[in-house]
């Protein structure tokens, strides 16, 4: 008996599962050189689709969904969210 | 924003419940997930039950694996709750966050039993007459070994929790809030803010409690004393839930949290 | 050899197929199976781990918590709870989680009843498990061991479900043979599942799909419950060789029905009974044969056909009853053959139905059929035949 028909609903961890969500995005975090590498944003996106790398912070466009929290809470305010073209 | 904390805080041997809320959207379109965990979806109140099975299969194999319930407040405070009890009396091995956004948001916003008195929501329109459910109050009641709070807007905290609580056996709760800037009405750049907010104005008690001893967290030890609690209005003023508000409603809401910190005091003088 | 009800035939059951898990939560009548479960744990015979919780739901839910985590787990209950449990049923199935459930059945309320009736168990088959219905203690212990092996087959992967008269089996004693713990080893292999909830494979289940995987799943199930059927055989032959009063190669049971003309069909304990009537009816000169129904789910078509199809007309006995249209045995039979059939609704709530019931019932039917074509279906009171003078209405002896 082939056990083709045995198909059960089972996921695996993969990017994407939600599709591009940067498409969601109405604004964009923007980060400037005020930045210190402190890691604040990294701490509290949601998304996890920022971070230090190396010695600033960086957005991950295709996932970032603008949601503004690490504006809000990056001490030194290095990041502007600004209007997506 | 707590499932990465958490991730932090616990790391890669974790095995998840998930209970039917927004977290169960959140990952996504199968055959993908977007978790990095394992996770078992279940129906609504199954989540403690599943877990207390899930434990002791995983000690019956030999594996060092921390099972966590992840629900939501209407999971918890309402349809979850015979089985939160029931795991909580039998002091189930696994440890049960609670992410507290004050409503079923996942179907719009509607009032849950942890939803604060006064908070419009779509089915309290005019507000909320009764009180916030004192989750962590009926979980110290049932004697587990490890409860506390946190949130979002102090996220060392948060994960400091998370990693004592995973040294300790037996049934652990952590409640975390989670301001909602869908339901709660304010901009989602926002939202840590809001949970800190919320800490500061004493509001949302963060504390620990280890086998019936209390320890208030650094950040709520302004609140032990009323002089020193930031007013309340700082909180309520950002979210829009609470426009309609009155002076009679906001003395309520005064009054709960004072009495909430009069219990807490209460209990740390046991 | 020994003397023991079907609820203790069980806990042994649940004992030699070593259970990892059980959940419990009492309900009569099942509550027997769970206490006796917990003496063995105590007197250190059962390594099972048991979970008291606090209400079927979550017996239900520690279970599955369990089986998808790896474990071999069982849990039992009986109407009211298998009701309250029932979105978990779903999701169980859902799940495609091998486990083992079984009910000892009992009425439904409301009104409260808590003698045997077996709508509650009847109840569940739409849900996706797979279903089987035990006549005597010795049945329960069978079909219980066997259920493991079954749900735990590659080609089905779905839970069982193993039923049997509330009271009627669950604490009536009678001889039970018991094969020995290395036969059962050997017999059931070492537990597969479909997945593992592990940080090891970090694959997770029950995520929302497009609606067509869903279909896909759905049909998953279907299949592999039909599929079920050569895998019941196979298993109950196999079962066969190591308890020598099996007859586990068939999904359900003939009696007398080769050369007969009509054919009697019931399910669970009162098969006993209507068996002798049938004897009784044959000495009498009726070409009377009873079909007992073992596997509601999957539903032999094939089986049913072969014992069934070329029989002039066909009376069902049901203990159950999907309320407005008869009973779940008739409707399934009705669905299947395209013969005369005439469904009787008795015995629900506990009503006492014995051999001179069935004997009543099956003469009246077959006179019947013999003028008339059979059909519809009849609520029969037992006391109530010709002989009981009219207006002192009988009530169960």
């Amino acid at each position: 008996m082939s056990l083709e028909y045995q198909v059960f609903p089972v996921s695996t961890p993969a990017e994407g599962a939600g599709g591009k969500t940067g498409n969601w995005r109405t604004v964009r975090p923007v980060v400037t050189d005020r930045c210190i590498g402190c890691n604040a944003c990294f701490l509290w996106c949601p998304e996890g689709t920022i971070g230090v790398v190396g010695r600033k912070a960086k957005v991950y466009y295709e996932y970032c969904k603008g949601c503004g929290v690490c504006a809000n809470v990056c001490p030194v305010k290095a990041i502007e969210m600004v209007m997506e073209q | 924003m707590t499932m990465r904390m958490m991730g932090m805080a616990l790391g890669n041997n974790v095995a998840l419940i998930v209970v039917a809320g927004c977290s169960s959207v959140i990952q996504g379109m199968g055959p993908k997930n977007s978790y990095g965990y394992p996770a078992l979806n279940i129906a609504f109140a199954a989540g403690s039950a599943a877990a207390s099975g899930m434990w002791r299969a995983f000690k019956q194999r030999n594996k060092d694996v921390t099972v966590v319930v992840w629900a939501g407040d209407g999971g918890t405070a309402d349809i979850g709750f015979a089985s939160l009890s029931g795991a909580a009396e039998r002091n189930e091995n696994f440890i049960y966050v609670c992410v507290d956004n004050e409503a079923y948001m996942n179907s719009g916003g509607q009032r849950s039993g942890s939803t604060p008195h006064g908070a419009v929501t779509p089915t309290t329109p005019e507000g909320k007459k009764e009180n916030k459910k004192e989750l962590l109050f009926l979980m110290l009641d049932h004697h587990v070994p490890y409860a506390a709070t946190a949130s979002v807007g102090y996220p060392h905290d948060l994960m400091d929790k998370l990693r004592r609580a995973k040294t300790i056996e037996g049934f652990r709760y952590l409640q975390v809030l989670t301001p909602d800037p869908y339901g709660w009405l304010f901009d989602p750049s926002r939202t840590a803010e809001v949970g800190k907010l919320a800490v500061q104005t004493c509001y949302w008690p963060l504390l620990e409690v280890v086998n019936g001893r209390v320890q208030v967290s650094n950040e709520s030890l302004h609140c032990l004393r009323k002089e020193t609690r930031r007013p309340l209005r700082d909180f309520l003023s950002v979210q829009g839930r609470y426009k309609r508000l009155n002076d009679q409603d906001y003395k309520e809401l005064e009054s709960y949290v004072d009495y909430t910190w009069d219990r807490i005091l209460k209990l740390m003088r046991t | 050899m020994k003397v023991m009800s079907g609820n203790e035939a069980v806990a042994l059951a649940v004992k030699l197929a070593r259970v990892g898990v059980v959940g419990i939560y009492p309900i009569t009548p099942q509550t027997t199976i769970i206490e006796e479960l917990a003496e063995m744990r105590a007197r250190g015979e059962l390594s099972a781990d048991i979970v008291r919780v606090e209400s079927e739901h979550s017996a239900m839910a520690v279970t599955l918590g369990a089986a998808v985590s790896g474990v071999r787990s069982f849990t039992a209950t009986s109407s009211q709870g298998l009701l309250y449990m029932h979105e978990m049923v779903w999701w169980t199935s859902g799940s495609r989680a091998p486990l083992v459930m079984v009910v000892a059945t009992r009425a439904v309320g409301a009104p409260w009843n808590i003698w045997n009736e077996n709508t509650d168990f009847m109840s569940e088959r739409d849900s996706g498990w797979i279903m089987a219905f035990a006549s005597t203690p010795q049945e329960a212990l069978d079909l219980t061991l066997q259920a493991f092996r079954i749900s735990e087959d590659p080609r089905v992967f779905l839970p069982v479900m193993v039923g049997m008269d509330g009271f009627i089996l669950s604490h009536t004693k009678t001889n039970v043979f018991i094969p020995s713990q290395e036969d059962v080893d050997n017999f059931i292999p070492p537990r597969r599942q479909p997945y593992v909830i592990d940080p090891e494979t970090k694959e997770s289940m029950g995520n929302i799909f497009p609606p067509i995987y869903y279909m896909k799943f759905r049909q998953s199930i279907h299949e592999a419950i039909t599929n079920s059927e050569e895998v019941i055989k196979e298993v109950g032959r196999e079962y066969n060789k190591i308890s020598p009063l099996g007859d586990y190669g068939t999904l359900n049971v003939s009696y007398k029905l080769d050369d007969a003309d009509y054919a009697v069909v019931t399910m669970g304990a009162w098969s006993l009974d209507a068996m002798e009537a049938v004897d009784k009816l044959r000495e009498n000169g009726l070409n009377v044969g009873l079909y007992r129904v073992r596997y509601i789910r999957p539903w032999s078509e094939k089986e049913i056909r072969e014992n069934l199809g070329d029989k002039r007309a066909i009376l069902v006995v049901d203990r159950a009853t999907s309320l407005g249209r008869g009973g779940p045995l008739y409707l399934e039979l009705k669905s299947t053959l395209n013969i005369p059939i005439k469904g009787v609704v008795t015995g629900l709530g506990g009503v006492s139905v014995g051999k001179r019931d069935f004997y009543s019932l099956i003469s009246r039917f077959v006179e019947e059929a013999r003028y008339s074509e059979v059909g519809g279906v009849e609520w029969y009171y037992p006391g109530e035949v010709k002989e009981v003078e009219l207006g002192t209405p009988r009530t169960a002896h």
